[in-house]
C-alpha cells in the first residue's frame, strides 16, 4: 500500500483552488478562483499590481482566511490540514522579514526551530546554495535588499520544500540580480522542486516559467502552458512575396485577415483565430495570382501580446 | 553490539526529548541578542542596588554614628520596594518586546508559514520571557540580599527564610508584569503603546485607585492589592491598602495572570499575519 507521501508525489497538481474567494468589505480582492499548478513546473502567476496576486499567496499560506472556496496545498486540504502541508512548503511573500539585531544565522535559527527538528541540519546548506555562508554572522541590519533576498530563499529552503512560493522574488534586484535569481529558480525546478512565482513583469514570467495563469481584478482569466496560452490567440503570419502591393491586395479582400502591417522584411497578416484553415486559403491565393512567396511563418506570439490582448478584450467588454 | 541494538539506540537518540524546547531557545536568542534591552534590564535591577549599598556603605562609613549601617532588615524593606517597582518596569519592558517584537519587524508572517501552531509560537514566548526577566531580576536581589546580610553589622539581619519569600514575590510580581505586558503586547501588536499603556496602569493608575477607598472591595480586583497582600508581612509597616484574604489575592493574581495571556493567545491565533 502506497504511503501518503507516496500519493502526494504522484498528484498531478500541487496547488488547487476552488471557487476561491476573498473580500475586503465591499472590495472582492480575489474573485472566484480555480487554479491548478502542475508539480514539477515553475508556474507564473501574472497580473498587474492590485490584481488579488499577494492576497491569494496570503490565503494559500494560511496568513490571511478565505471568505469563500477551497484551496489544497500538496494534496492537503487547507486549512484544515494546514500544519501538514506547510511542513514541504517554503514561501517570499512581499519583500522578506528579519529581525535586524540578529545575523542571518541566527535568523534561519529561528525560524528553524519552528520547523521540524531536521531543518536545523539545513541552515549551513542554504546559506551556501545561495551564496552567503560568508556574510552569515553578520547582522540583517548591514545587508542589502539582494542579500536579504538570497537570505529569504535560505530560509524557504529550510523546509526542504517541494513547493516554493515566491510573492514578486526580484523586486528591488538589479539585472545581475534577477538573472542570478532566475537561476536559481530554474535550478530549483531541476531539482523536482515546484515553483509558483508571482509576478507583474511578463518578461520576468515568460522568461523563467513553463506555465502561467493570467490575472486580472482577482479573477483569473486564462492559464496553461506559456506555449500554448500564446498560441491560442491571434494568428500571425509574417508573409514576403515576389510583389507585396498585389498582394496586400488579395489580403484586403479575404475575410479572414483582420489587419495587415508592413515591415522591412515582408508583411505581417493578423488572422482571426477561428478562421481554421484560412492560411492555407491565402497561400494558395498567392500561388494563384502568380506571386513567389519567398517567406510564409508563423509570427512568434510573446506572452505580452497575448497578456495584452485578453486585457484589452477584457476592457472593452466592460 | 547488535544490529536491532544499535537501531533501537538510534532511535531513542532521534526521539530524545530536546533539554530545551527548540521555539523557546529561539525566543530566548531574540531576546538575549537585544542588547539595548538586556543592558535596560540591568539598569533597572542590579545597576540601582549597587548604587544604593554603595552609597550607604560610604554614608555609614563616613559618619556610623549619624548613619547606620548598610545592610539588615529596614534596608531590605527600603530597597525592595525600590527594586520591585524598576523590576515591575524592566518586566513590562520584555514583555512588550516578546509580545510585539515578532509583529514588529514582519518576522510573525514568516514564522507563521512554517505550518507552526500560533498558539505554541504565542506560548514559547512565555519561559522564555520568564528566564530573562528573572535571570535579571535576579540579579538584582542578589546583591540586595548579600548586602543586606553581609553589611547588617549590629543590626537585625534578614533570615533565609525571609530572603526566599521575598525572591519568590518579587518573582511573582515580575512575572505578573512580564505576562500582563506580553498579552497586552500581543494583542495591540505594538511595542510602544504597550509600554506607555502598561507602565501608565501599573505606576500611576493602580496606586491612585489603591487609595481611593470610596471605591472599598471593588479594588480587591486590581493587582496591585494583591500582590501587596501577598508581599512578606516583614517587608512593610502596618496593615495592607486593602485588607482582603490570601485566596481572594490568589484568585485576583491568578485572573490577572490568566486573561491577558488569553487575549494575547486569542489575538495571535486570529489576526492577519
Amino acid at each position: 500500500m502506497p504511503s501518503l507521501d507516496d500519493v502526494m508525489k504522484t498528484q498531478q497538481f500541487v496547488v488547487e483552488t476552488s471557487g476561491l474567494t476573498k473580500r475586503f468589505g465591499e472590495r472582492v480582492a480575489v474573485a472566484n478562483v480555480d487554479l491548478h499548478v502542475p508539480r514539477g513546473s515553475a508556474f507564473g502567476y501574472l497580473g498587474p499590481n492590485g490584481a488579488g496576486k499577494t492576497t491569494l499567496i496570503r490565503m494559500l499560506l494560511g496568513l490571511t482566511h478565505a471568505t469563500a472556496g477551497t484551496m489544497q496545498l500538496l494534496g492537503r486540504p487547507v486549512p484544515e490540514e494546514r500544519t501538514a502541508a506547510l511542513a514541504r512548503v517554503g514561501a517570499i511573500v512581499e519583500e522578506p522579514r528579519f529581525h535586524r539585531h540578529l545575523t542571518g544565522r541566527e535568523n534561519l535559527t529561528v525560524i528553524a526551530a519552528a520547523r521540524e527538528p531536521e531543518a536545523h541540519g539545513r541552515i549551513d546548506g542554504a546559506l551556501a546554495r545561495v551564496g552567503l555562508s560568508e556574510r552569515a554572522d553578520e547582522r540583517v541590519k548591514r545587508y542589502s535588499l539582494g542579500m536579504r533576498q538570497r537570505l529569504g530563499v535560505a530560509r524557504s529552503l529550510l523546509a526542504d520544500p517541494e513547493l516554493l512560493i515566491l510573492d514578486e522574488p526580484t523586486n528591488g534586484l538589479d539585472p545581475a540580480g534577477i538573472h542570478e535569481f532566475r537561476d536559481m529558480i530554474r535550478g530549483f525546478v531541476a531539482e523536482g522542486r515546484t515553483v509558483l512565482l508571482s509576478s507583474h513583469l511578463l518578461d520576468e514570467v515568460e522568461k523563467i516559467c513553463d506555465d502561467v495563469a493570467i490575472v486580472d481584478q482577482g479573477q483569473v482569466v486564462a492559464q496553461g502552458p506559456i506555449a500554448e496560452l500564446a498560441a491560442a490567440g491571434k494568428k500571425t503570419i509574417l508573409i514576403a512575396t515576389s510583389n507585396d502591393e498585389q498582394a496586400l491586395a488579395i489580403f484586403s479582400e479575404h475575410r479572414a485577415v483582420e489587419a495587415v502591417t508592413a515591415e522591412s522584411a515582408g508583411l505581417r497578416v493578423t488572422l482571426d483565430p477561428d478562421a481554421g484553415t484560412a492560411a492555407d486559403d491565402i497561400s494558395r491565393r498567392l500561388v494563384l495570382a502568380g506571386l513567389a512567396i519567398r517567406r510564409f511563418e508563423p509570427a512568434r506570439v510573446s506572452l505580452e501580446q497575448r497578456f495584452l490582448e485578453i486585457t484589452s478584450r477584457l476592457e472593452d467588454a466592460a | 553490539m547488535s544490529a536491532t541494538a544499535a537501531t533501537s539506540e538510534l532511535a531513542a537518540r532521534h526521539t530524545r526529548v530536546p533539554r530545551r524546547p527548540r521555539l523557546v531557545s529561539a525566543e530566548l536568542l531574540k531576546l538575549r541578542k537585544r542588547r539595548g534591552l538586556v543592558l535596560s534590564g540591568l539598569a533597572l535591577t542590579a545597576l540601582p542596588m549597587i548604587v544604593a549599598y554603595t552609597v550607604l556603605l560610604i554614608v555609614h562609613a563616613a559618619n556610623p554614628a549619624k548613619h547606620g549601617p548598610a545592610g539588615g532588615l529596614n534596608n531590605l524593606s527600603g530597597s525592595m520596594d525600590v527594586l520591585t517597582t524598576l523590576s515591575g518596569v524592566a518586566a513590562i519592558l520584555i514583555g512588550a518586546t516578546l509580545g510585539a517584537g515578532d509583529l514588529g519587524s514582519g518576522v510573525f508572517r514568516e514564522l507563521v508559514v512554517t505550518g507552526r501552531s500560533r498558539l505554541a509560537l504565542f506560548a514559547a514566548r512565555i519561559p522564555a520571557g520568564l528566564a530573562v526577566v528573572w535571570a535579571l531580576v535576579g540579579a538584582g536581589f542578589a546583591v540586595t540580599a548579600s548586602a543586606s546580610t553581609v553589611f547588617a553589622g549590629s543590626l537585625q539581619s534578614p533570615g533565609a527564610t525571609l530572603l526566599i519569600e521575598t525572591a519568590a514575590w518579587l518573582a511573582l510580581v515580575s512575572g505578573l508584569c512580564l505576562v500582563l505586558a506580553l498579552g497586552v503586547a500581543s494583542a495591540l501588536g505594538s511595542r510602544g503603546i504597550t509600554i506607555g499603556v502598561v507602565l501608565g496602569w501599573q505606576i500611576v493608575v493602580v496606586p491612585l485607585l489603591l487609595q481611593i477607598k470610596t471605591l472599598g472591595s471593588m479594588r480587591e480586583a486590581l493587582l496591585g492589592a494583591a500582590t501587596e497582600r501577598l508581599e512578606p508581612s516583614a517587608l512593610f509597616d502596618g496593615a495592607p491598602t486593602v485588607p482582603m484574604s490570601v485566596l481572594a489575592a490568589v484568585i485576583v493574581v491568578t485572573a490577572w495572570t490568566a486573561v491577558p495571556l488569553a487575549f494575547g493567545a486569542w489575538r495571535t491565533a486570529a489576526r492577519d499575519a
